[in-house]
Protein backbone atom coordinates (compact mmCIF):
# COMPACT_ATOMS: atom_id res chain seq x y z
CA UNK A 1 0.00 0.00 0.00
CA UNK A 2 1.51 3.03 -0.96
CA UNK A 3 -0.33 5.67 1.13
CA UNK A 4 3.23 7.83 1.72
CA UNK A 5 2.83 9.40 -1.77
CA UNK A 6 5.03 8.99 -4.50
CA UNK A 7 8.16 9.42 -2.71
CA UNK A 8 9.37 8.91 1.16
CA UNK A 9 9.44 11.59 3.57
CA UNK A 10 11.82 11.84 6.79
CA UNK A 11 11.13 13.50 10.01
CA UNK A 12 13.61 17.27 9.63
CA UNK A 13 13.29 18.67 12.78
CA UNK A 14 15.47 21.73 11.64
CA UNK A 15 12.67 22.52 8.80
CA UNK A 16 10.07 22.78 11.52
CA UNK A 17 9.70 26.41 11.43
CA UNK A 18 6.25 28.68 10.94
CA UNK A 19 6.04 27.93 7.00
CA UNK A 20 4.20 24.58 7.71
CA UNK A 21 0.93 24.03 7.80
CA UNK A 22 0.38 22.75 11.72
CA UNK A 23 3.22 21.76 12.98
CA UNK A 24 4.87 18.49 11.65
CA UNK A 25 8.17 16.59 10.98
CA UNK A 26 7.52 16.93 7.05
CA UNK A 27 9.79 18.58 4.70
CA UNK A 28 9.39 20.09 1.96
CA UNK A 29 9.06 17.44 -0.55
CA UNK A 30 10.83 18.37 -4.43
CA UNK A 31 8.17 16.34 -6.93
CA UNK A 32 9.16 15.41 -10.40
CA UNK A 33 8.93 18.18 -12.84
CA UNK A 34 6.46 16.62 -15.26
CA UNK A 35 6.46 18.01 -19.07
CA UNK A 36 3.27 20.67 -18.26
CA UNK A 37 5.46 23.62 -18.07
CA UNK A 38 7.47 23.10 -21.08
CA UNK A 39 4.70 22.32 -23.03
CA UNK A 40 3.00 25.21 -22.16
CA UNK A 41 5.84 27.69 -23.13
CA UNK A 42 6.18 25.52 -26.32
CA UNK A 43 2.02 26.35 -26.95
CA UNK A 44 2.46 30.49 -25.58
CA UNK A 45 5.86 30.97 -28.24
CA UNK A 46 3.93 29.57 -31.12
CA UNK A 47 0.86 32.14 -30.31
CA UNK A 48 -1.35 29.32 -29.29
CA UNK A 49 -2.01 30.34 -26.05
CA UNK A 50 -1.11 33.79 -24.16
CA UNK A 51 1.90 34.38 -22.42
CA UNK A 52 0.16 35.78 -19.11
CA UNK A 53 -1.86 32.39 -18.70
CA UNK A 54 1.53 30.33 -19.28
CA UNK A 55 3.49 32.08 -16.60
CA UNK A 56 0.38 31.95 -13.93
CA UNK A 57 -0.02 28.21 -14.45
CA UNK A 58 3.78 27.61 -14.61
CA UNK A 59 4.19 29.39 -11.26
CA UNK A 60 0.97 27.53 -9.69
CA UNK A 61 2.31 24.34 -11.01
CA UNK A 62 5.74 25.28 -9.33
CA UNK A 63 3.76 25.95 -5.91
CA UNK A 64 1.88 23.58 -5.74
CA UNK A 65 4.59 20.76 -6.08
CA UNK A 66 7.06 22.26 -3.66
CA UNK A 67 4.00 22.11 -0.91
CA UNK A 68 4.56 19.95 1.52
CA UNK A 69 2.22 16.89 2.80
CA UNK A 70 1.94 16.02 6.55
CA UNK A 71 2.62 11.90 5.59
CA UNK A 72 2.95 11.22 9.58
CA UNK A 73 -0.38 13.10 10.37
CA UNK A 74 -1.96 11.51 7.57
CA UNK A 75 -1.13 7.96 8.52
CA UNK A 76 -2.38 8.29 12.13
CA UNK A 77 -5.21 5.98 12.69
CA UNK A 78 -7.24 7.99 15.62
CA UNK A 79 -7.85 11.31 16.14
CA UNK A 80 -5.92 11.37 19.30
CA UNK A 81 -2.84 10.34 17.52
CA UNK A 82 -4.03 12.56 14.28
CA UNK A 83 -3.91 15.71 16.88
CA UNK A 84 -0.68 14.71 18.64
CA UNK A 85 1.44 14.40 15.50
CA UNK A 86 -0.13 17.78 14.56
CA UNK A 87 1.30 19.03 17.57
CA UNK A 88 -2.48 19.53 18.90
CA UNK A 89 -2.78 17.26 21.73
CA UNK A 90 -3.63 20.09 24.41
CA UNK A 91 -5.77 21.93 21.77
CA UNK A 92 -9.00 23.75 23.67
CA UNK A 93 -12.30 23.20 22.75
CA UNK A 94 -14.22 26.72 21.27
CA UNK A 95 -17.93 27.59 20.71
CA UNK A 96 -16.59 30.06 18.33
CA UNK A 97 -15.58 26.80 15.50
CA UNK A 98 -19.00 25.83 13.73
CA UNK A 99 -19.44 22.32 12.04
CA UNK A 100 -21.99 22.04 9.61
CA UNK A 101 -22.77 18.57 8.70
CA UNK A 102 -25.61 16.62 8.42
CA UNK A 103 -26.76 14.86 12.04
CA UNK A 104 -28.01 11.15 10.14
CA UNK A 105 -26.22 11.02 6.40
CA UNK A 106 -27.58 8.11 4.44
CA UNK A 107 -24.30 7.59 2.42
CA UNK A 108 -21.03 7.84 3.86
CA UNK A 109 -18.24 8.48 0.43
CA UNK A 110 -19.81 11.74 0.13
CA UNK A 111 -20.54 14.03 3.43
CA UNK A 112 -20.49 18.04 2.84
CA UNK A 113 -18.73 19.02 5.89
CA UNK A 114 -18.30 22.86 6.52
CA UNK A 115 -16.09 24.56 8.95
CA UNK A 116 -16.43 27.85 9.64
CA UNK A 117 -14.11 29.58 12.54
CA UNK A 118 -14.87 32.65 14.49
CA UNK A 119 -11.33 32.56 16.29
CA UNK A 120 -9.45 35.91 15.34
CA UNK A 121 -6.15 34.96 13.08
CA UNK A 122 -7.48 31.72 11.94
CA UNK A 123 -4.91 30.40 9.84
CA UNK A 124 -5.35 26.70 9.48
CA UNK A 125 -8.39 24.54 9.52
CA UNK A 126 -7.95 20.60 9.83
CA UNK A 127 -10.58 18.11 9.40
CA UNK A 128 -10.16 14.64 11.43
CA UNK A 129 -12.85 11.78 11.41
CA UNK A 130 -12.84 9.60 14.62
CA UNK A 131 -13.70 6.55 12.82
CA UNK A 132 -12.14 6.43 9.48
CA UNK A 133 -9.38 3.67 8.77
CA UNK A 134 -6.88 7.19 8.88
CA UNK A 135 -8.40 10.12 10.78
CA UNK A 136 -7.46 12.86 8.84
CA UNK A 137 -9.00 13.53 5.79
CA UNK A 138 -7.28 17.50 5.28
CA UNK A 139 -5.26 20.13 6.45
CA UNK A 140 -6.43 23.73 4.77
CA UNK A 141 -4.56 26.84 4.95
CA UNK A 142 -6.22 30.11 5.53
CA UNK A 143 -3.71 32.82 3.85
CA UNK A 144 -4.46 36.59 5.12
CA UNK A 145 -7.65 37.85 2.98
CA UNK A 146 -9.37 34.31 2.88
CA UNK A 147 -11.87 33.50 4.99
CA UNK A 148 -11.76 30.91 7.68
CA UNK A 149 -14.07 28.92 6.38
CA UNK A 150 -13.71 25.73 4.06
CA UNK A 151 -16.97 23.41 3.21
CA UNK A 152 -15.70 20.01 1.50
CA UNK A 153 -17.36 16.33 1.09
CA UNK A 154 -15.15 13.71 3.15
CA UNK A 155 -15.53 9.94 3.16
CA UNK A 156 -16.81 8.57 6.60
CA UNK A 157 -16.99 5.09 7.41
CA UNK A 158 -18.93 4.77 10.47
CA UNK A 159 -20.92 6.81 12.73
CA UNK A 160 -18.72 9.01 14.80
CA UNK A 161 -17.19 12.17 15.87
CA UNK A 162 -15.99 14.56 13.09
CA UNK A 163 -13.39 17.21 14.96
CA UNK A 164 -12.61 20.39 13.30
CA UNK A 165 -8.95 21.46 14.49
CA UNK A 166 -8.08 25.38 13.88
CA UNK A 167 -4.72 27.04 14.47
CA UNK A 168 -5.22 30.95 15.17
CA UNK A 169 -1.94 32.51 16.92
CA UNK A 170 0.14 28.85 17.08
CA UNK A 171 -2.86 27.69 19.94
CA UNK A 172 -5.09 24.82 18.79
CA UNK A 173 -8.78 25.10 19.33
CA UNK A 174 -11.16 22.48 18.33
CA UNK A 175 -14.92 21.84 17.86
CA UNK A 176 -16.99 18.32 17.50
CA UNK A 177 -19.83 17.02 15.96
CA UNK A 178 -21.61 13.56 15.73
CA UNK A 179 -22.81 11.98 12.07
CA UNK A 180 -24.37 8.98 12.14
CA UNK A 181 -25.06 7.11 9.19
CA UNK A 182 -27.27 4.84 7.29
CA UNK A 183 -24.91 3.27 5.06
CA UNK A 184 -20.56 3.30 5.35
CA UNK A 185 -18.34 4.95 3.17
CA UNK A 186 -15.74 2.87 3.07
CA UNK A 187 -17.34 0.15 0.27
CA UNK A 188 -17.26 2.32 -2.27
CA UNK B 1 -4.64 11.65 -18.29
CA UNK B 2 -6.11 13.82 -16.25
CA UNK B 3 -9.21 15.88 -15.96
CA UNK B 4 -9.99 19.87 -16.33
CA UNK B 5 -11.55 20.67 -12.98
CA UNK B 6 -14.76 22.60 -12.94
CA UNK B 7 -14.15 26.35 -11.13
CA UNK B 8 -16.75 28.34 -10.31
CA UNK B 9 -15.64 31.95 -9.10
CA UNK B 10 -18.58 34.48 -8.34
CA UNK B 11 -17.92 37.96 -7.00
CA UNK B 12 -20.48 38.48 -4.17
CA UNK B 13 -19.77 41.57 -2.32
CA UNK B 14 -16.11 41.90 -1.69
CA UNK B 15 -15.40 38.08 -1.36
CA UNK B 16 -14.67 35.78 -4.36
CA UNK B 17 -16.62 32.84 -3.77
CA UNK B 18 -15.15 29.51 -5.58
CA UNK B 19 -16.01 26.27 -5.99
CA UNK B 20 -14.08 24.07 -7.38
CA UNK B 21 -14.76 19.45 -8.54
CA UNK B 22 -11.84 18.23 -9.44
CA UNK B 23 -11.98 15.08 -11.69
CA UNK B 24 -10.21 12.37 -9.46
CA UNK B 25 -10.55 8.39 -8.29
CA UNK B 26 -9.15 9.24 -5.05
CA UNK B 27 -8.97 6.15 -3.81
CA UNK B 28 -8.23 4.94 -1.07
CA UNK B 29 -5.79 2.05 -1.46
CA UNK B 30 -8.42 0.14 1.19
CA UNK B 31 -10.56 -1.38 -1.98
CA UNK B 32 -10.16 -5.13 -3.48
CA UNK B 33 -10.51 -5.30 -7.40
CA UNK B 34 -12.44 -8.07 -9.17
CA UNK B 35 -9.96 -10.42 -8.84
CA UNK B 36 -9.58 -9.66 -5.08
CA UNK B 37 -6.06 -7.27 -5.49
CA UNK B 38 -6.20 -4.62 -3.26
CA UNK B 39 -6.40 -1.22 -5.57
CA UNK B 40 -3.23 0.85 -4.54
CA UNK B 41 -4.20 4.53 -3.02
CA UNK B 42 -4.07 7.12 -5.36
CA UNK B 43 -5.22 10.24 -4.52
CA UNK B 44 -4.74 14.29 -4.67
CA UNK B 45 -2.89 15.28 -2.28
CA UNK B 46 -2.18 19.43 -2.74
CA UNK B 47 -4.43 21.22 -3.85
CA UNK B 48 -3.62 24.91 -4.52
CA UNK B 49 -5.51 28.22 -5.56
CA UNK B 50 -3.94 31.25 -6.45
CA UNK B 51 -5.15 34.72 -7.95
CA UNK B 52 -2.50 37.51 -9.30
CA UNK B 53 -0.04 35.27 -8.27
CA UNK B 54 -1.00 35.33 -4.51
CA UNK B 55 -2.07 31.95 -2.75
CA UNK B 56 -5.32 32.48 -1.77
CA UNK B 57 -6.48 28.64 -0.62
CA UNK B 58 -4.10 25.88 -0.22
CA UNK B 59 -5.26 22.09 1.09
CA UNK B 60 -3.06 19.29 1.78
CA UNK B 61 -5.47 16.05 1.23
CA UNK B 62 -5.52 12.87 2.45
CA UNK B 63 -7.24 9.31 0.82
CA UNK B 64 -10.14 9.83 3.49
CA UNK B 65 -11.49 12.86 0.89
CA UNK B 66 -14.52 11.48 -1.73
CA UNK B 67 -13.79 10.65 -4.86
CA UNK B 68 -14.39 13.60 -7.43
CA UNK B 69 -13.83 16.15 -4.09
CA UNK B 70 -15.76 19.37 -3.92
CA UNK B 71 -13.94 22.07 -2.20
CA UNK B 72 -15.96 25.84 -1.77
CA UNK B 73 -13.71 29.01 -0.10
CA UNK B 74 -14.26 32.55 -0.02
CA UNK B 75 -11.77 35.06 -0.31
CA UNK B 76 -10.68 38.54 -0.79
CA UNK B 77 -9.08 41.15 -3.41
CA UNK B 78 -10.70 39.37 -6.47
CA UNK B 79 -12.62 41.38 -9.27
CA UNK B 80 -14.37 40.72 -12.39
CA UNK B 81 -12.47 39.47 -15.33
CA UNK B 82 -9.35 38.30 -13.10
CA UNK B 83 -8.74 34.60 -12.96
CA UNK B 84 -7.45 32.13 -10.60
CA UNK B 85 -5.48 29.23 -11.29
CA UNK B 86 -6.44 25.60 -9.23
CA UNK B 87 -3.86 23.31 -9.18
CA UNK B 88 -3.18 19.85 -7.72
CA UNK B 89 -0.65 17.38 -7.82
CA UNK B 90 -1.39 13.75 -6.44
CA UNK B 91 0.84 10.67 -4.76
CA UNK B 92 1.71 9.57 -8.30
CA UNK B 93 2.90 13.04 -9.24
CA UNK B 94 0.89 13.44 -11.96
CA UNK B 95 -0.47 17.16 -11.53
CA UNK B 96 -2.73 19.73 -13.30
CA UNK B 97 -3.80 22.89 -13.83
CA UNK B 98 -6.86 24.75 -14.42
CA UNK B 99 -8.19 28.38 -14.64
CA UNK B 100 -11.56 30.11 -14.39
CA UNK B 101 -12.63 33.88 -14.70
CA UNK B 102 -13.76 35.92 -11.73
CA UNK B 103 -17.79 36.33 -12.75
CA UNK B 104 -19.63 39.38 -11.47
CA UNK B 105 -22.28 37.69 -8.70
Amino acid sequence: MNRRGADSERADPADEAGTNVMSNPGRRRVMRAAGGAGLLATLAAIGWINPADVHAQSAAQAAVRSGEWNAAAFDATSLDDGLRILGAGGSTESGAIRIHAPDVSETGPAVPVAVSSGIPGTDAIALLVGRNPTALSALVEIPAGTEPYVNLNLRISESGPVLALVRAGGRYYHARREVTLTVGGCGE
Amino acid sequence: MTEPTRIRAVLQGDLVDVRMRLTHDMEMGRRKDADGKLVPAWFVQRLTVTHNGRTVFAAQCGPMISKNPQFNFRFTGGKPGERIVVSWVDNRGEQRSDEAEIALG
